[in-house]
């Protein structure tokens, strides 16, 4: 379907992005304003970048979140993409129905319930809410979504290669650890970030069930958020859409790059 | 039947014909149900060393299901499988001295044709040195020495399946079990593969089980033939057999082309008998022991068995009708004879000249015949 | 049919085992805890709700003391009513007005050029991966009285007095399209994209017009991406707590924000958690089509 692209088709492609990036890029901008007055330009100015890094509470709140993301991102696609496996591979074992639930469930609770419940479980079990009780309820969520990555990636997969591998010789354990998962790997990796994003992104549930000392950054933002616009806030958010421009960035031209190794490869190969 | 005449192509291999030899597999009794659907139905099969044995059928008549409790990826419902005195009951199938050739090679995508030949070699925790011998020895029998630190995506279709071949071949299973082995490749290439098989297994002894719907491949390569249908072996048998013996009419049917007539028993001498056709028509056949007088028997014979003239023939067994239609194939012409009842008789005439004494059209009237011993009366 | 395969081993043990009893005592539980204290009494102390889950045989009296006190409270409390009409009304406008502007730039997208396809769905995608906070606190400094857009409007002379959009349902409007896009403009060009463009040329050469052959066979070709994008806006948006707190100040009641509100406002837990289940059983409804609409496409492919 490449006919046709007119100029209405055009025109619907340039709005749909203007909507959806414009906000961002005013953000940004604005992040370099002078001016302490968010609406008025006041000239260029790194001002604020240079007063984050002296915001000992900002500094704190990010390195709260980096450490609950990378945590609870690998455990959650270590869990998710067990839960992968077990949901394609093994078609029958008692309490099916009730996984498949469980493990579908948390992508469409609303976050407000998924928060609440687990910090009326932490209040019932006496657990310190705080840094473990934020990490333990980012993995239970999102090893969701590493699951349903992994899992479909394990749908398209030809099965007869976990055949060959046992019928080689190897036991169900060093079958998926050295045919399975260097297969899927890059479904895996694209679980983690979603993972580690997720967490990142958090507030909702962060919210309920952070404690005294453990504010992640998007607390910490929400709560500057509601006093109003400021232009530090600008500055904080422009840096993370920096970090995340370029990580999916540097991932696209990784994958870019090993396909054009690949072909290079294969073009040699075949001559 | 006229069996003892119709041998293996290898005169002097035939174990399943001494009762002293002791089969190298046994499937005893074995049922295979999915979910109320029964994919085997009590099956028996005794499989001899250093066979190469075909299960022939169409899609979902079991044949793969067979393969694949044998390797161990499916477990029977009823019944055992014995390997060489061993149950296999129970085993998984990283434990079972058989190895498979998958349909789709099942090459390992992240791993060079060493690795993957290796694979099953790490497994058994060969020693490095060891390992590498194994792996060029096989390298070298399927000549893809040159291509040891390719990726299989760098491979064309013929050089993976030859990979596959080698990696199932490098642990030297007691069997060698080929899931359609040439389902991928084209003509020209499969037809080139199929005899460079039958010689790797002769000269390396090995039993090898394939399974394929191709009858061409199974009648090419095997040394029997068991041709499958709902679960069931309809016959076993060496591809002459199968060919000219079929025990029935789906096998007649399955393998090949052929005519079938019913009838009549009308009367019965020893082999000797005559068929009457419900329009009329007499059939004098041999190899009617089986039939009973008065009982409904089937002719079958084969379009090559028969004749085609535009003059009317003597003898028994002539049969007239409209030409319906022509199909000049190259080596030989394929003639379709309306009879009068209506039913449709195929002739296949061999072109032995470049251009055919035989002057016929369509819509003329033709006369085809064949001799009593042709074909075979079927009871089944 | 492999589960014999992969054997019943310590493997298998472990793929399954893990993550269950993960999902168990992290999900299942808390949500059975959930449901017992939306039928308990609320009491002043902290847990602030009777009985505690202290001592195991309190478990006992907490069955005893059972109450529909929450729920009949709910329901006689127009505040909760108004939040839970107001939160499908709105999610369900969203819904429409995402797709008004989802649908054209999904069609747009399907018919660019083949080599640009890769580049504009990573367009599309990218803006997940920036934070949700971000992008709604963006659009705060835009719609606010003294904001960019009102001194554009200003500029070109449309308007002379401020337009007032935040803490409005407009500003949760433009919120929630604007979050939710992606979601609605990916399975509907995904469903665009596949769609074989031989039908429209055996529809023209049928001597139908353009626009004719869109309503007769595109856009019925790309219902289900269509339902599909639908549902993926509809149901989160009706359980959004962020973009109605921000963008809608005070006055919208949406059911998120009113849960959230009884919860660290009121410290009311009995009342919340009845709150939370009734938004659950709400929105069982919708999510059950859509679990059909999903299994019906995995089945057709």
């Amino acid at each position: 379907m490449n006919k046709g692209w007119t100029g209405f088709n055009i025109a619907s492609v340039v709005i749909g992005f203007a909507f959806l990036y414009l906000p961002i890029v005013i953000l940004v901008i604005y992040s370099f304003n002078a001016s302490q007055l968010v609406t008025v330009w006041g000239g260029f100015s790194t001002r604020w970048y240079g007063q984050l890094f002296s915001n000992r509470g900002l500094l704190d709140a990010a390195w709260v979140t980096l450490r609950v993301g990378l945590l609870s991102a690998t455990v959650a696609t270590i869990l998710g993409t067990l839960a992968a496996v077990a949901l394609t591979r093994y078609t029958r074992f008692r309490g099916r129905v009730l996984f498949t639930g469980m493990v579908y469930a948390p992508l469409v609770m609303p976050e407000v319930i998924t928060g609440l419940s687990l910090l009326l479980l932490f209040v019932a079990i006496d657990f310190d809410r705080g840094f473990w009780t934020v990490t333990l309820a980012h993995v239970t969520f999102s090893m969701c979504f590493v699951a349903v990555v992994v899992q479909s990636r394990l749908l398209s997969f030809d099965r007869s290669l976990e055949e060959a591998a046992m019928d080689l010789g190897a036991t169900p354990a060093r079958t998926f650890l050295f045919v399975t998962l260097p297969v899927v790997w890059p479904a895996v990796i694209a679980g983690w970030m979603l993972a580690f994003t997720l967490s990142l992104d958090d507030l909702v549930i962060a919210s309920f069930t952070s404690g005294p000392g453990a504010t992640t950054l998007p607390m910490k933002i929400y709560s500057q958020v509601r006093l109003g616009v400021t232009p530090e806030i600008n500055a904080v958010c422009t840096i993370l859409v920096g970090l995340v421009t370029l990580g999916v960035i540097t991932a696209t031209l990784v994958n870019k790059r090993r396909e054009v190794k690949k072909s290079r490869e294969g073009e040699l190969a075949m001559a | 039947m006229k069996t003892q005449s119709l041998g293996s192509i290898r005169k002097s291999f035939a174990p399943w014909a001494d009762p002293s030899e002791k089969p190298l597999i046994r499937f005893e009794n074995v049922t295979k149900t999915f979910d109320g659907f029964t994919a085997v139905d009590d099956l028996s099969l005794d499989i001899y060393t250093r066979e190469f044995f075909a299960l022939l059928g169409a899609s979902g008549c079991g044949k793969s299901t067979l393969l694949r409790m044998l390797a161990g990826f499916e477990r029977p419902t009823k019944g055992r499988i014995v390997l060489d005195g061993e149950d296999l009951t129970g085993i998984p199938p990283y434990r079972r001295p058989v190895n498979m050739m998958f349909q789709s090679y099942a090459l390992f995508p992240h791993m060079s044709v060493a690795k993957n030949i290796a694979f099953g070699l790490k497994q058994d925790g060969m020693a490095k040195s060891e390992r590498e011998d194994r792996i060029a020895e096989v390298l070298k029998l399927v000549k893809m020495e040159r291509f040891a630190n390719r990726k299989p995506d760098q491979l064309s279709g013929g050089q993976q399946q030859r990979v596959a071949l080698a990696r199932s071949l490098a642990k030297r299973p007691k069997v060698l079990l080929l899931d359609e082995p040439l389902g991928a490749l084209d003509k020209k290439l499969r037809e080139e593969t199929q005899f460079e098989l039958t010689d790797l297994q002769y000269d390396l002894g090995m039993t090898f089980i394939m399974v394929t719907h191709d009858q061409e491949e199974a009648m090419t390569m095997a040394d029997r033939i068991a041709v499958m249908d709902q679960g069931h072996i309809r016959q076993i048998g060496t591809p002459p057999e199968i060919y000219e013996a079929p025990s029935s009419r789906f096998v007649a049917d399955f393998v090949g082309s052929v005519n079938i007539f019913e009838g009549k028993v009308a009367k019965k001498t020893g082999e000797r008998v005559t068929l009457e056709t419900p329009s009329g028509g007499v059939i004098e056949a041999d190899n009617g022991g089986a039939a009973e007088a008065g009982s409904t028997a089937w002719y079958a014979v084969r379009p090559e068995k028969l004749i085609i003239s535009a003059e009317p023939l003597d003898g028994p067994n002539v049969f007239s009708g409209e030409v319906w239609e022509i199909a000049y194939i190259g080596d030989m012409t394929l003639f379709h004879l309306k009879l009068d009842d209506g039913s449709i008789l195929r002739v296949s005439m061999v072109n032995r000249a470049r251009s055919s004494p035989l002057q016929l059209t369509w819509h003329e009237r033709a006369w085809a015949s064949f001799a009593p011993d042709a074909g075979l009366v079927l009871v089944r | 049919m492999a589960a014999s395969g992969m054997g019943k081993g310590v493997f298998r043990r472990v793929a399954i085992g893990l993550p269950y009893l993960w999902l168990l005592a992290l999900f299942l539980i808390p949500f059975l805890i959930v449901l017992k204290i939306s039928v308990s009494t609320i009491a002043t102390a902290i847990p602030p709700y009777t009985p505690t889950f202290g001592d195991i045989s309190t478990w006992l009296d907490g069955i005893r003391q059972f109450t529909f006190e929450n729920y009949l409270w709910i329901a006689s409390d127009s505040l909760y009513i108004t939040s839970y009409l107001e939160s499908l009304k709105i999610a369900a406008i969203s819904t429409v007005l995402t797709l008004a502007i989802g649908y054209p730039l999904a069609y747009g997208m399907a018919r660019a050029p083949q080599r640009m396809k890769p580049l504009l769905l990573m367009l599309v995608i990218l803006p997940f991966w920036t934070s949700f906070l971000i992008r709604v606190y963006a659009w705060i400094g835009i719609l606010k009285p003294e904001g960019l857009l009102n001194q554009f409007l200003f500029f070109l002379g449309v308007i002379d007095a401020p337009l007032i959009i935040t803490n409005t349902p407009v500003a949760i409007y433009i919120g929630i399209v604007y979050s939710y896009l992606p979601f609605m403009v990916l399975p509907i060009f995904a469903n665009l994209d596949k769609m074989d463009g031989r039908l429209l040329e055996a529809a023209a050469d049928l001597g139908s017009t353009p626009l004719r052959a869109f309503w007769t066979i595109t856009f019925p070709l790309s219902l289900r991406g269509v339902l599909a994008g639908a549902f993926l806006v509809f149901i989160p948006a009706v359980g959004e707590f962020v973009i109605p707190d921000l963008l809608g100040g005070s006055r919208t009641l949406m059911i998120g924000k009113t849960l959230w509100m009884e919860f660290f406002n009121n410290r009311d837990w009995p009342v919340s958690s009845a709150v939370a289940i009734i938004l659950l059983l709400i929105l069982v409804v919708p999510i059950v089509i859509f679990q059909r609409i999903q299994d019906r496409q995995e089945a057709s492919r």
